[in-house]
């Protein structure tokens, strides 16, 4: 495991979706990486950020609504059908419904925002100083990883141990 | 008197007694020979003897675990002895179909599906070095050997050989001005098992347990036949393969490897008392090229790193700690340098030290 792997695990660890063995990876690697555990801090504090949001009760009418909605669009009606179903055409409807209901999407509005703000101080952009302390951490973390796996096949014995090893087969 | 006892024990007054002495010696001969061969070293050379010669074909399964991570690899092979040897890649996916042939000492990588092959610079590891190793060891008493019940793999019943490093620890000196005790090679290996195969000896699993963290590699063999003899030609390259020469791997001298990492490899002015170089590594890392030189030290094995630094911001945040490791990483000029590995911090910071800036 390197931090570029970290990195793309890093969402789904935090949701807690991750399989047991890709989560025991991970968290092998944060008990050497220090970066990675203050990626990981920054994740969940930013989740837990969106999740302390106020979270509104939708209108009894939206819900209403919503609900009439539901079937029909599973059927894709034709316009005809859904004037005789007493239902309004989307373009007349949907106007109104956002302008009174804008607290509603402000929850999701507000966490893409945070998680932009987020991904856009932590993400090291190529040529600039955090991608290249990125890369270089990255290169510490391969230089410890093979030292370690260098010594372990000296002992494997299969040359096709000592082959991949030295040829980067894998990370 | 004396040669009147002889003749009258040999000739006349006691051939039953003779041949009682001849059957006593005969089966205590056989019981020592018998005992010898059951020694566990024993099984150690006879293990070692039919890697050097038997004629054999397969299937093995190596894991090497890390910590939380395990990697697996998975090869077909043919065995001429220690004469001639072919590989065959299954696992890991991505290196799936690459071929290695041994022949005449020499290690040659074949990729058929671009049809080209590189001769390999330095030796690969093979189960007949390891198990030298276990040997010299085990003569040296660096490390202790038994025998454990008896098991059975691929349906072959198997003798266990156990193996463990020796303890390390120094007995209590008396008051001091006692001369330091000359420290033993701090080998990573803490103990290794093997079944080795009672009509045979050939080793069909092994087990290599390491001191530091969760260190495991386990090898085991999942299928196994004894042909009378191979065809030649799974040991030769097919007809129309080009040879280009390796641009990664492992190297045995350092022009080789520069040739292959394009950069004037930089190496220190100090190295600890009895260090010695054990190969260099050329390994591609994305557009960048990494060299490990690896020393083997009394005092601790360690690998020396180097790349080119792409800009002054490369330098690193902090060295990963991964006890009992110690790590150092820094950056001269447009070279970016890294060393782990077990040795002393004050011995790695002089090494370090030395490297020509």
């Amino acid at each position: 495991m390197n931090c570029g792997r970290f990195k793309k695990l890093l969402w789904s660890y935090v949701e807690g979706i991750l399989s047991v063995a890709e989560r025991q990876v991970c968290e092998a690697h944060l008990t050497h990486c220090a970066r990675c555990r203050q990626r990981l801090q920054a994740a969940q504090l930013t989740r837990a950020s969106l999740q302390a949001l106020p979270r509104y009760a939708a209108p009894e009418r939206l819900l209403k609504r919503v609900r009439a909605e539901i079937p029909a669009q599973r059927g894709q009606p034709t316009v005809a059908t859904m004037q005789g179903n007493g239902i309004r055409q989307p373009t007349e409807r949907l106007t109104p419904v956002i302008l009174r209901h804008w607290r509603w999407a402000l929850a999701p509005a507000l966490g893409a925002l945070i998680a932009l703000l987020w991904w856009w101080s932590h993400s090291p952009v190529e040529g600039g100083k955090g991608y290249a302390a990125s890369q270089a951490q990255e290169y510490a973390d391969t230089c410890v990883d093979l030292h370690q796996q260098l010594e372990m096949v000296e002992w494997a014995g299969t040359p096709t141990a000592s082959y991949l090893v030295t040829t980067d087969h894998t990370q | 008197m004396g040669g009147h006892a002889y003749r009258k024990l040999s000739c006349h007054d006691g051939p039953y007694t003779m041949r009682w002495l001849i059957l006593i010696s005969a089966s205590a001969f056989l019981g020592c020979a018998g005992w010898a061969q059951d020694r566990p070293i024993e099984w150690l050379r006879r293990a070692v003897r039919a890697e050097q010669a038997l004629v054999v074909q397969g299937e093995r399964t190596t894991e090497i675990r890390l910590g939380a991570h395990t990697e697996r690899i998975v090869e077909r092979f043919w065995r001429q002895g220690g004469r001639a040897i072919r590989i065959e890649v299954i696992a890991p996916p991505a290196r799936r179909g690459e071929v290695l042939l041994f022949r005449g000492e020499k290690w040659i990588l074949y990729r058929p599906e671009t049809k080209e092959a590189m001769p390999l610079s330095a030796p690969l590891q093979q189960h007949e070095m390891v198990l030298k190793r276990l040997l010299s060891a085990v003569q040296s008493q660096a490390m202790g050997i038994e025998l454990r019940a008896a098991e059975m793999v691929l349906n072959r019943p198997c003798v266990v050989l156990f193996l463990q490093v020796a303890n390390a620890v120094e007995p209590p000196h008396p008051l001091p001005p006692a001369p330091k005790p000359r420290r033993r090679r701090p080998e990573p290996v803490q103990s290794i098992t093997l079944w080795a195969d009672r009509a045979t000896g050939l080793v069909l699993r092994r087990e290599v347990r390491f001191r530091h963290r969760d260190a495991l590699v386990r090898m085991e063999l999942t299928r196994l036949e004894f042909p009378q003899q191979l065809p030649p030609n799974l040991f030769q390259l097919p007809e129309g393969v080009t040879i280009r020469p390796p641009g990664e791997g492992r190297f045995e001298s350092i022009e080789e490897a520069q040739k292959a990492a394009g950069f004037p490899i930089r190496l220190p002015d100090y190295l600890p008392e009895e260090s010695e170089r054990a190969g260099i590594i050329v390994r591609r890392m994305r557009e960048r090229v990494l060299v490990a030189i690896r020393y083997r030290c009394p005092q601790g094995n360690f690998t020396l790193f180097q790349t080119r630094a792409p800009s002054a911001d490369f330098r690193l945040p902090e060295p990963p700690t991964r006890r009992p490791l110690n790590a150092l990483f820094w950056q001269a000029g447009d070279y970016w340098f890294g060393l782990v590995g077990t040795l002393p911090k004050e011995e790695m910071e002089r090494i370090a030290r030395s490297i020509p800036r």
